[in-house]
């Protein structure tokens, strides 16, 4: 008789499941060489059933939720289930079946017990470099994939055990950072071999038939939460659409277009109407268009969901082919992680809010906003490369302000301390500080924006800018108004001061001062509705000016007291208010 | 030499627990008393005094040479934001530096998760003209004059603490000592915090939001320690008030109204130093202990009895960069709260029905499922000797509301929902001891598992089965753990400097004399304190890291007068270090100095508990028998009261040990004995063959 799953195993056997994809991602992190891994933990670790459907993730930004579940099937497609014999570890990183840039390295190792494959391992990790035309493998001005990086099809690492120091020699030839790649590679393959460990201890535990059920059960758990929950929303149809300003080649706008659809308990996402992939490397691959898709349905509807195969069966999204989000080979993708992510995010919240507007925020800053210096280190003589991506604001939700100055959607890295930049490299951190007045107004505001200010201290540089949301700024909700732009600029050393563009590649002088600032979120409900007390708690701290505070909340505030001047603002209000009407 | 008694009385959200120990006999008596958070010295008092009427002939206060109290004021205050008006004052350019934090949200995917609010608002966040290298090198002299003025500013705005910490300032403590001696001219009546004195290490984030957490506190702490201080006196108490820390050492009352926020942490520390305790006990050095209560269970790994210390930790999302007890804290308890989800899976809190309303069994209106409603069903709590009868078990209320919200759901009886929420508790659980072992490179099956809390030795057996764990020792007194703990510390002082330097280049005379400064300090603190040279431990240890790496790991520094030599020996077993955390380690790679560290230990006399004689007898007294439902079927089990167990009684299971304050389950496979000190050491029944 074949057993039925209960509720209590399943929660249990759920525990144990995701305990196995976390202590992965432990040994991942805690053995990997490079920063990227060990600190930003820029990396992810995942169960799957012998099928390749995803039982448990640890993810650890937002980005690898889509690509975890597409890409042990994608890989699986290349590599049939046959071919896979014990000890065996198999690697790619081709973006066309990974789904992500060629950074992102991914391993999967299958489970043998008694001669039958019973689950698949996986783990996916960004390496330091990947070779190709520019340090990082993230260049703003590659017009093909081939300028990238090494492309690396589904090959066998490991074979029967057997670790193949060719394959690994070739690749580690071919990047820039060799030592730290072979480290990294031994990372993976560790945190694969603690992962085959756990689940042999599981599966000997309670059989290999019942772990299996359970694999199933658990994929089925996240499924049923979803439907469920999608089955209380209302049905309807919405269209978005947004753009992204310029593919790093070119200044046009790029648009990305969505019409979102809930019926009864399914949802479908559809892209049609988004513009043709671009010259530059700003094009999706479909998996990292899935993972902005998830994340915004994941974040609106159940943001505890756990990840699994099952959580997003009852949504189908539709990426029409040679677009910006689904690029046809040999279309450049570097870039799309970085900015094209935070778009496609932005627009199918923008749809969802227009569906549940109580359970979305107004857009976020609305790009990573990487920034990176390289050059001659005067004082060690060595080439160094400072690179870092900033947060912003905050969209405003219904009854919350947005956060100021923090990583939103589909990012979440820490920032570097000044201690530690100017320690480490010839740079000096001016400032470090939120932007007053570039929140967007609401009855709740949007987060605001920040600035770093650095100076390149004795020495020439090539600094690399990668921004948006300087044209359009993020977008307010039922009356919300706009965040505030982005900008950068530099200084010379004798104080002329020139504007650069929002993706750019430059050499500075000795002594140049670069200023960025990232763009804040944007508002939600009219700034009329805000409540006086708020707006004048945010010129105390400084953080809105007493002209926004009268200009856009219509709050008059007394400069001497600091307190509201409650007469002259009801007779503002009021006036607004008539205007609006 | 007199023997004293020393007095540990731990302050907790519903009880305030308090041990004494007669040095003289290794005689141990507890009591617990309700804690008083409107003014947490009342309860601290009274429970001395109900200790006192306990114990025959009373305790004659003036022999009491070793007050030991763990407080939560500090950590009140920061997690209700009630501490006291604070300022901060940074380096210009650089006020939002808590406002910015490290840039990062606090959960993936909800919205609405946000940084908890600075506890400093940002228009009392000051930025000074000045700046310091990372060199230390003077780049802008500081502007005293609008230092002044900025200093007057905040004196007229009512602030009762400065914060001051300035970029780079433990590489040059100037502009700070400088600031600081305004302030006292200007503003004598302020308290000051600054960060070259009390934390002179890099990262300004997490330095700054020490400073702050520091301010902060230390006016609450200064009042309370103040008046407990008083009261003390009152009572006659012969000893100084020695205030708990979290890093499991004690500090004199004085040191904690400066450094008051190396006590947010102090309760849990004194649950870690019981694990040490019993790990030297029992001979095993390597322990995990599990203290669950109502509403949390603590989880902390001690290796060769030595907690594993962190300087990573936050308190409500607020970093403090102070060594502490690396302590993980899952949200089960007693009180945790079973639900069914929308996917219709059976989930064990983090919800919890604390303390208040409590279980449904308690009978004080609480009226969700708890795990201690799941134990009372199962039969493995008395229904009539909770608190040693104090209190009725209302086990009826109790299984019709697991019959209404959670068996009649999934379709099955009351026992097995019963069951089915023990069991997914100890999931959770499981999962947090994995997280401070497996995911840490810790096999827990090397481990002994020390659980305690009122709930603790309810779950112990099931945890350490399904961990593979070989042996659970519970503690003489699993309720009043954290005070027990207390009585073993030490008084410790942590002192820290940033050095950045590469292995190869690195300045020894430099290195040698940071050393020798802090030691000074540590030896004219300690020795201030009384503590003669004899008594005094001093620990070199060296942050390390291979270049440019984000994580810094430990290293000791042995021996005094340092050469080139040493510093290989030093980098060598940095290297070996790594490799043992990290599984690599690259030998051919320069490494860097990064923080300098020196712990002074000022060691109180050892104690020793009585040790228990046999009396001749092997077989315990047996209270009861009562029906307990073990894995799917009802068995006869025996109850035993923890009082009648005696050194060498051996007891096997299904047993239950019943005491004041908690349950032992002792499972069918497994048996017990009770050891010289009182604990309680389970085994599996096959393996003790």
């Amino acid at each position: 008789m074949k057993p039925v799953p209960d509720p209590i195993t399943l929660e249990v056997m759920r525990n144990a499941f995701q305990s196995v994809a976390e202590e992965m991602g432990a040994a991942l992190i805690r053995t990997a060489l490079s920063t990227n891994i060990k600190d930003r933990r820029d990396c992810s670790t995942a169960v799957y059933t012998s099928q390749g459907d995803l039982v448990a993730q640890a993810e650890h930004i937002p980005l690898h939720l889509g690509l975890m579940v597409s890409i042990v099937k994608k890989t699986l497609e290349k590599f049939p289930l046959d071919y896979l014999e014990p000890g065996d570890a198999i690697i790619t990183n081709d973006p066309y079946i990974s789904g992500s840039h060629l950074p992102d390295i991914c391993m999967i190792t299958p489970v043998f017990i008694e001669d039958r494959c019973l689950a698949l391992l996986a783990n996916l990790a960004h390496h330091v470099d990947i070779g190709g035309i520019a340090p990082g493998g993230m260049p703003t001005i590659s017009t093909e994939i081939f300028q990238e990086g090494i492309q690396i099809p589904p090959v066998k690492l490991r074979k029967r055990g057997k670790l193949d120091e060719e394959i690994l020699a070739l690749i580690t030839h071919n990047v820039r950072t060799s030592y730290e790649s072979y480290g990294d590679f031994q990372a993976q393959l560790a945190a694969n071999n603690v992962g085959e460990r756990r689940i042999r201890e599981v599966i000997s535990k309670y059989g290999p038939d019942m772990a299996m059920l359970y694999m199933d059960e658990i994929i089925n758990y996240s499924e049923r939460r979803m439907l469920r929950q999608i089955r209380e929303l209302s049905n309807g149809s919405y269209s978005f659409e947004d753009f992204l300003e310029g593919d790093g080649l070119s200044d046009d706008l790029l648009k990305i277009k969505v019409t979102l659809t809930i019926e009864d308990d399914r949802i479908l996402v559809d892209f049609t109407g988004t513009d043709k992939q671009a010259r530059g490397s700003v094009n999706a691959t479909r998996a990292v268009t899935l993972a902005c898709v998830y994340f915004a349905l994941k974040s609106a509807i159940d943001p505890e969901l756990p990840s699994s195969e099952g959580a997003f069966r009852p949504v189908e999204v539709i990426t029409p082919s040679g677009t910006l989000v689904k690029a046809e080979f040999p279309a450049p993708v570097s870039n799309a992680n970085i900015n094209t992510s935070q778009r496609i995010a932005d627009v199918v919240l923008g749809a969802l809010s227009k569906a549940i507007p109580k359970r979305v925020p107004a857009a976020s800053t609305g790009s990573m906003s990487i920034f990176t210096i390289g050059g001659m280190d005067p004082r060690s003589r060595e080439y160094y490369s400072y690179i870092e991506t900033y947060g912003g604001g905050q969209g405003a939700l219904v009854d919350q302000d947005g956060m100021d100055g923090v990583h939103t959607n589909m990012t979440n890295t820490r920032n570097a301390p000044a201690e530690v930049i100017e320690n480490a490299y010839p740079l000096r951190v001016e400032r470090y500080a939120l932007i007053p007045d570039s929140d967007g107004p609401g009855k709740f505001r949007g987060g605001l924006g920040m600035t770093r200010e650095i100076t390149v201290v004795g020495h020439p540089a090539t600094i690399t800018i990668g921004t948006e949301r300087r044209k359009i700024r993020p977008w307010g909700l039922l009356g919300g108004e706009p965040g505030g732009g982005s900008d950068c600029w530099i200084v010379s050393a004798q104080g002329g001061k020139k504007s650069l563009p929002s993706k750019v590649t430059t050499q500075v002088e000795p002594g140049t001062r670069i200023v960025l600032r990232t763009a804040g979120g944007g508002g939600y409900g009219s700034p009329l509705d805000r409540v006086p007390e708020r707006v004048c708690q945010d010129v105390k701290d400084g953080l809105i000016s007493v002209e926004k505070a009268r200009d856009e909340y219509s709050v008059v505030i007394n400069q001497e007291t600091g307190q509201i001047d409650k007469e002259s603002t009801a007779l503002l209000k009021s006036d607004q208010t008539i205007k609006k009407d | 030499m007199e023997k004293p008694f020393r007095i540990a009385i731990d302050t907790g959200g519903t009880f305030t627990d308090v041990c004494l120990l007669d040095d003289s006999q290794g005689e141990l008596s507890v009591a617990k008393v309700s804690s008083t958070p409107f003014n947490p010295a009342v309860g601290v008092i009274e429970g001395i005094k109900k200790l006192s009427e306990k114990k025959k002939g009373g305790v004659p206060f003036k022999k009491v040479k070793f007050l030991i109290h763990g407080t939560t004021v500090a950590t009140n205050a920061l997690l209700e934001h009630k501490g006291a008006k604070t300022a901060l004052l940074t380096t210009e350019g650089f006020e939002d530096v808590l406002h910015i934090g490290r840039q990062n949200r606090p959960r993936l995917y909800d919205f609405w998760a946000k940084r908890p609010e600075p506890i400093v608002p940002r228009h009392l966040c000051y930025g000074v003209p000045e700046r310091i290298l990372y060199t230390g090198d003077v780049f802008k002299a500081l502007d005293e004059s609008k230092t002044a003025a900025i200093v007057q500013e905040i004196k007229e705005q009512g602030i009762q603490s400065i914060a001051i910490s300035l970029i780079h300032s433990y590489a040059n403590p100037t502009h700070e000592q400088k600031i600081k001696s305004i302030i006292s001219s200007i503003f004598p009546e302020g308290y000051v915090t600054f960060s070259s004195e009390v934390l002179p290490e890099f990262r300004e984030y997490e330095r700054t939001s020490t400073i702050c957490i520091n301010a902060f506190v230390m006016p609450k702490v200064n009042d309370y320690v103040a008046d407990l201080e008083r009261q003390l006196k009152d009572l006659g108490v012969a000893s100084e008030l020695y205030i708990m820390q979290s890093n499991g050492g004690v500090i004199t009352a004085k040191m904690a109204r400066q450094m008051s926020a190396r006590t947010v942490l102090s309760g849990p520390a004194g649950g870690a130093l019981t694990g040490v305790f019993i790990s030297a006990a029992i001979k095993q050095p390597n322990v995990i202990t599990i203290d669950m209560g109502g509403t949390s269970s603590d989880i902390c790994l001690i290796e060769d009895e030595t907690p594993r210390l962190t300087t990573e930790s936050d308190i409500g999302g607020y970093p403090i960069k102070l060594p502490m007890i690396d302590i993980v804290t899952i949200g089960a308890g007693g009180g945790s709260i079973a639900w069914i989800d929308v996917g219709g899976a059976l989930r064990v809190g983090p919800e919890s029905a604390g303390a208040d309303p409590g279980p449904v069994c308690y009978g004080r209106g609480g009226n969700e499922p708890t795990v201690t409603d799941a134990n009372a069903i199962l039969g493995r709590i008395n229904p009539s000797y909770l608190l040693g009868g104090d209190m009725e078990v209302f086990l009826e209320e109790a299984r019709e509301v697991i019959e209404e919200k959670i068996a009649r759901s999934l379709g099955i009886n009351v026992r097995k929902a019963a069951e089915g929420i023990i069991s997914v508790i100890n999931a959770n659980m499981i999962r947090g001891i994995r997280r401070v072992s497996v995911e840490r490179g810790y096999d827990p099956r090397e481990f002994t598992l020390v659980p305690f809390g009122g709930a603790g030795p309810m779950h112990g057996v099931e945890l350490a089965q399904a961990l593979n764990m070989n042996e659970i020792v519970v503690p003489a007194n699993p309720g009043i753990a954290s005070a027990f703990g207390m009585l073993s510390a030490d008084v410790r002082h942590d002192f820290v400097q940033t050095h950045i330097s590469i292995s190869d280049e690195v300045d020894v005379e430099r290195l040698e004399s940071i050393y020798r400064e802090m030691e000074d300090q540590g030896m004219e603190q300690l020795g201030r304190e009384g503590f003669s040279s004899q008594s005094i431990v001093l620990i070199r240890l060296a942050d390390m890291r291979y270049i440019r790496q984000a994580y810094e790991l430990s290293v000791e520094v042995k021996g005094v007068g340092l050469n080139r030599e040493d510093i290989l020996s030093i980098t060598e077993d940095f290297h070996n270090l790594h490799e043992r955390t990290y599984g690599y380690a690259r030998r051919k790679e320069a490494v860097e100095f990064v923080n300098l560290r020196l712990v002074a230990l000022g060691k109180l006399p050892e104690f020793h508990i009585k040790e228990k004689k046999d009396p001749g007898t092997d077989i315990p007294e047996l209270v009861d028998y009562r029906e307990v439902f073990f894995e799917g079927t009802t068995l006869k089990t025996s109850i035993y009261h923890r009082n009648h167990l005696i050194q060498g009684r051996q007891i096997s299971g299904p047993a239950i040990v019943e005491q004041m304050d908690s349950t032992i389950v002792i499972f069918p496979n497994y048996k017990a004995v009770t050891d010289q000190y009182g604990n309680l050491l389970i085994k599996k029944k096959e393996e003790a063959k």
